[in-house]
């Protein structure tokens, strides 16, 4: 089931344009990582799935639907929210649920869920950013929603805490629920991503699957040799050898692997294909150089 | 089941009697109440009850400046404070709609403000027992003229500093807007009035001064509990009425208006 389709979406906000020409699938149980500097257009992008801005032109459904108009099958958490300092953690999730008309027993399910039970009582004014966290995490999930939108939702976290929340959402997307997360944690979230989309000052950078986009970057892949052999000797490898590695096109991979394995007898080597941070940068510095080129012309 | 209005409102209440507002504000009036209630005869060197109208007139008079500052303060953290959280945003991607969370908020922090009334003028109740000049038959009427019209004022300040909190970017700026808004109505507009009737020298018809007096809520609280037969009192009543229609749909505008 299509849970997202975005077709040639764009907003322009204070007179300056946020968003062009942005088209998007996105389907159950898959997670959308959205890319991009601060003040790309990712938290924008966001706010037209929830229905909190109107797109300018272009058309956008989600679940089949305008968006905004099934806010119990949404489940969002903002960038940065402090809730209400004032109010007990159990207390704040069961007001999210009687806003939405939830039951008792599914905020006492999440509350053991997200190991927030022995904090319930406290105030959240003295609660740690970990558990305001998974109390946001908690709230958007208290409709049982079949997407889920997160804005950031590991910045200020530590490492145990955000490995917290990603095994969270490979579980959800498991599940069936979709998921777009806007991040800038480039290795939690590479693991756990169908799609990508990077956006540059409003316009999508590159958008696709990892192993498309690793295909469209044509970045070097990586093998890490042992050391003491003569590399430089062999004429398919010699060009393509740097200190200890060899960085080659992935074109290459299949001569490249099978001359190792076969003439070498070479078999525990390591072989990395670009990573999210790699891509992350090219697809920005192309956008970049495109633009200083139209920009000349 | 608790309505969302309902729901909010209990949340606001909650909020106001746990960061101590409410007792604060509460304690203050009660307090101030009592100076004027047995202090204001220090001047003529005795501790004694004044007779009902004076009384009365000092109690509005108090009532005048602070039941609009309280109220004003209460509000103008209302939604600015949202937006800075980043409740804001969360809570308008839940199923309610912003006439339901404004209603929410004037219910939750109106019933606090109530509370902090009730204590205020609590204790006034008691002058009977105290004074035997002073009886129950002369004391409910003014009394519960004084506690309504004082609640409809807050309700309609709590709705001018939600405009005030509607229209800002942070909470500082809110509190100076409300500050000011404060001083212009219980001080500045009835200043201005002042010069406008010396100015014209008496020219001016008796009654238009009552009248553009009406256009000042806290000016108009004073005209209902001091000069009641002076106009009529169908509008006397109305006046707060007008002005809370007028305020909320002020306030619902700049609520859809507001940029996220």
């Amino acid at each position: 089931m299509q849970t997202i389709n975005a077709c040639e979406l764009a907003i322009r906000l204070g007179g300056q344009p946020r968003l062009q020409q942005l088209s998007l699938q996105l389907h159950s149980g898959e997670l959308l990582a959205l890319l991009g500097h601060n003040g790309a257009g990712k938290s924008t992008l966001i706010k037209l799935l929830l229905g909190l801005y109107q797109p300018d032109s272009g058309s956008l459904t989600v679940l089949g639907d305008k968006p905004g108009r099934q806010p119990l099958q949404v489940g969002y958490l903002p960038e940065n929210v402090s809730f209400y300092p004032q109010m007990q953690l159990g207390e704040l999730l069961q007001y999210f649920a009687d806003l939405k008309g939830i039951n008792r027993r599914r905020v006492k399910q999440l509350l053991v869920d997200f190991g927030l039970e022995h904090c319930a009582r406290q105030a959240l004014s003295v609660c740690s950013k970990g558990e305001r966290q998974r109390l946001g995490l908690a709230q958007a999930l208290l409709s049982q929603p079949a997407l889920l939108l997160l804005d950031e939702p590991t910045v200020g976290l530590d490492p145990l805490a955000s490995a917290f929340m990603y095994q969270t959402l490979q579980t959800l997307r498991s599940q069936g629920c979709s998921i777009v997360v806007c991040t800038h944690e480039l290795a939690l979230v590479e693991p756990v991503l169908d799609q990508l989309l990077i956006l540059d000052h409003g316009r999508v950078a590159a958008c696709g699957t990892l192993p498309a986009l690793q295909q469209q970057a044509q970045l070097p892949w990586r093998i890490q040799l042992p050391a003491g052999r003569a590399w430089h000797t062999d004429p398919l490898l010699a060009p393509w050898l740097c200190e200890q590695q060899l960085l080659f096109p992935v074109s290459l991979l299949p001569q490249i692997s099978q001359r190792l394995t076969q003439h070498w007898h070479c078999i525990d080597y390591r072989l990395q294909s670009p990573d999210l941070g790699q891509l992350f940068r090219h697809f920005l510095a192309d956008t970049t150089s495109e633009l200083t080129l139209a920009e000349a012309v | 089941m608790m309505s969302v209005v309902g729901i909010i409102a209990r949340r606001e209440f909650q909020d106001a009697r746990r960061s101590r507002w409410l007792w604060l504000a509460a304690s203050i009036f009660a307090l101030l109440t009592l100076a004027v209630t047995f202090g204001s005869s220090a001047v003529t060197g005795q501790l004694r009850l004044p007779p009902l109208p004076q009384l009365m007139n000092s109690l509005v008079t108090l009532s005048c400046f602070l039941l609009p500052l309280l109220a004003l303060l209460l509000a103008a953290d209302a939604f600015v404070a949202e937006a800075e959280a980043g409740t804001m945003l969360l809570m308008l991607t839940y199923p309610i709609s912003k006439a339901q969370w404004l209603a929410g908020k004037l219910l939750g922090q109106g019933a606090a403000l109530l509370l902090a009334c009730l204590a205020g003028y609590g204790l006034l109740w008691l002058l009977p027992l105290w004074s035997s000049s002073i009886h129950w038959q002369q004391l409910w009427r003014p009394l519960l003229t004084l506690l309504v019209s004082g609640w409809l004022l807050t309700l309609i300040c709590l709705l001018a500093g939600y405009w005030v909190s509607l229209h800002v970017r942070s909470r500082n700026q809110a509190l100076v807007w409300v500050l000011l808004l404060w001083l212009l109505l219980v001080l500045l507009y009835d200043l201005a009035l002042l010069i406008l009737a010396v100015a014209t020298d008496s020219h001016m018809a008796p009654n238009v001064l009552l009248w553009l007096q009406l256009l000042n809520p806290a000016s108009g609280f004073r005209l209902l509990n001091q000069h009641a037969r002076q106009l009529p009192s169908l509008l006397l009543y109305l006046q707060p009425g007008l002005w809370l229609m007028g305020l909320w749909w002020l306030a619902l505008r700049a609520f859809r208006q507001r940029q996220l």
